[in-house]
């Protein structure tokens, strides 16, 4: 990738700096969407990972469900208030979970990956759904956070601590795949991608580098669901682990392609701002905008929202 | 002694692909194979290079037995292999993919906190187009699947050299180029290889090229080798001039 825009690091930090700053200077609403838009985006930044092994789960909603469920289940069974580890339960839920499920996914390719990991999130919801404990149907919500011990006195869940928390936290994400990307180890990632036979033979441990990267990938959308929580202080098992959702986050990860990491993020913004102008303008039409637009996404930015920033020299 | 097979079989079905196959090759040799389709050559390939279990025999290399060697196994004691169908990476660039190479050869693919596709990365890529005298200009900038059929197979053969094998297996190295191109297109892999003391077995359809490029021929015939010698020789026996020769 000669082509990768050279200074990606520069430019994520005037990403960072930006949407600090737009906190500042845009109505509410608007960085309600943003915030919204980067718990989400970590999800399809997720799938960025898997779509550069060539693969797609249509059940990542799974790991956003799960990674919710933590920040929810923790806050409300161990009373655990503070912020940090409360994200830190849904790093690790994520963690765990997609370790194990990785034995059994990384042996599967194409549609059965996909199919696969959208069996197992329905049975998570088909098991939440059934279990008064957890709350069933109706899930969990939380109220009152700390932060580093500092307890927020305006009862508003959007606040500055929890926008900076999750603008930070992404855009670390962010680095983090990125540096990925560019190592070694991620290029193994294109290698898997391209030619199983030739990638075996040079001694790629095919299995174990899918394995890696599900782990990584899943434990970013059980990331974005723990934030999520946090922002929205709400969690119900149908607008996390249903199919619709994973659905929709497929949908963002193809609109915004897989060439840079920025892409997801943008991907995101764009589909949570046309969806909330498109239902306030077209309340019963606005599954057909977002249909347009992504016919129009893939006739005129078939690489995704993300070629916008890379320039392919030729 | 390099390598040797003992008493090789292998059935596919009622369809033998190799017969009592017993076969030597010393250090620094170039040994061309050939053979009719399905005469067993690539079969042979592949169970040297642990594609395949033999039904029987044994197989030494450096006087180990390796028969019993999974394939990763066998390459790292130094045997490696081109592909009849070029395997690479087919949407990266050339360069990208004898990198790629490279990394995994030198034991990166756990390698977190460095960058890949560095200024020294791309430089010791573009020797190693050299070495095979490509012409680095046309090949640098391109993604493989730009490149005409020939190339790729050039650059499996190339990418088959990372890792410093002591032998290697070319599974039509030249078949999909053109006659005039065949020539000094095994000219330059045979001579980058010849330079880091590589001993070569090279399957070939062309009798042209074995001759001219082999210092021995080893024939195929239904599993079966029926010839191994001096080019020459193997050229003018009977039953090689009737079912080989004349058969292809
Ligand atoms: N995996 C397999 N399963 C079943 N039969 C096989 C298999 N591989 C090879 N054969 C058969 O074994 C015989 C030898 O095949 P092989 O590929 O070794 O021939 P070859 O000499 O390389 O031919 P070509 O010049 O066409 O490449 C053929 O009859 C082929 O059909
Ligand atoms: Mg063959």
């Amino acid at each position: 990738m000669r082509d990768l825009f050279n200074n990606e690091k520069l430019i994520l930090i005037i990403f960072l700096f930006s949407f600090i700053g737009f906190w500042f200077v845009l109505p509410d609403y608007a960085i309600n969407t943003i915030t919204l838009s980067f718990c989400n985006g970590l999800v399809v930044l997720g799938l960025l990972l898997l779509m550069r092994l060539g693969l797609v789960s249509f059940g990542h909603g799974m790991y956003y469900c799960l990674g919710g469920y933590a920040v929810a289940m923790t806050y409300n069974f161990l009373q655990i208030k503070e912020v940090f580890f409360l994200v830190a339960f849904a790093i690790l839920t994520g963690f765990i979970v997609s370790f194990l499920l990785g034995f059994f996914v990384r042996r599967f390719r194409g549609i059965f990956f996909a199919m696969l990991n959208l069996a197992l999130s329905m049975i998570l919801f088909g098991i939440i759904v059934k279990s008064v404990s957890l709350g069933s149907t109706d899930g969990f919500g939380i109220k009152d956070l700390t932060y580093l011990s500092y307890t927020i006195e305006d009862q508003k869940r959007l606040n500055i601590f929890s926008y900076i928390l999750i603008v930070v936290f992404t855009v670390l994400m962010m680095l983090f795949v990125m540096n990925f990307l560019r190592s070694p180890s991620g290029k193994m990632l294109e290698a898997i991608r391209e030619n199983e036979i030739r990638s075996a033979y040079l001694g790629i441990s095919i299995n174990k580098q899918i394995h890696k990267v599900y782990i990584f990938s899943s434990t970013l959308a059980a990331l974005g669901g723990g934030l999520m929580v946090i922002l929205i202080g709400h969690i119900t098992p149908e607008d996390t682990a249903y199919w619709t959702k994973s659905g929709e986050f497929v949908f963002v990860a193809i609109l915004s392609g897989s060439l840079n990491v920025f892409a997801p993020l943008i991907g995101s913004l764009f589909f949570e701002f046309i969806r909330s102008y498109a239902l306030f303008y077209f309340p019963n039409t606005w599954q057909m905008i977002i249909g347009i637009v992504l016919i129009l996404g893939i006739l005129y930015l078939p690489e995704g929202i993300g070629s916008i920033f890379n320039k392919r020299k030729k | 002694m390099l390598l040797e097979v003992k008493n090789l079989n292998k059935k596919f079905g009622s369809v033998t692909a190799a017969n009592n196959i017993n076969f030597q090759m010393n250090e620094n040799e170039i040994i061309g194979v050939i053979g009719a389709n399905g005469a067993g050559k690539t079969t042979f390939c592949n169970i040297i290079t642990g594609y395949l279990k033999a039904d029987s025999g044994e197989i030494l290399y450096q006087g180990a037995d390796i028969t019993k060697l999974n394939v990763q196994e066998i390459k790292n004691i130094g045997i490696h292999r081109s592909f009849q169908i070029p395997q690479v990476f087919e949407n990266l660039g050339v360069l990208e993919n004898i990198i790629i190479t490279e990394l995994v050869s030198k034991n990166k693919q756990n390698t977190l906190f460095e960058d890949a596709y560095t200024k020294q990365n791309y430089e010791n890529a573009i020797k190693l187009l050299e070495k095979f005298s490509l012409d680095v200009d046309t090949f640098k900038d391109k993604v493989v699947k730009e490149l005409p059929q020939g190339e790729r197979k050039v650059l499996d053969i190339l990418i088959a050299i990372i890792g410093k094998p002591k032998v290697i297996l070319l599974d039509e190295p030249t078949s999909g180029i053109s006659t005039d191109e065949k020539n000094s297109i095994m000219n330059n892999i045979l001579r980058a290889i010849k330079e880091l003391n590589i001993s070569v077995l090279f399957i070939e359809h062309d009798m042209e090229i074995v001759e001219k490029f082999s210092e021995r021929v080893i024939a195929f015939y239904n599993g079966e080798i029926i010839a191994d010698d001096k080019p020459s020789k193997v050229f003018n026996q009977n039953n090689v001039k009737k079912f080989i020769i004349g058969g292809s």
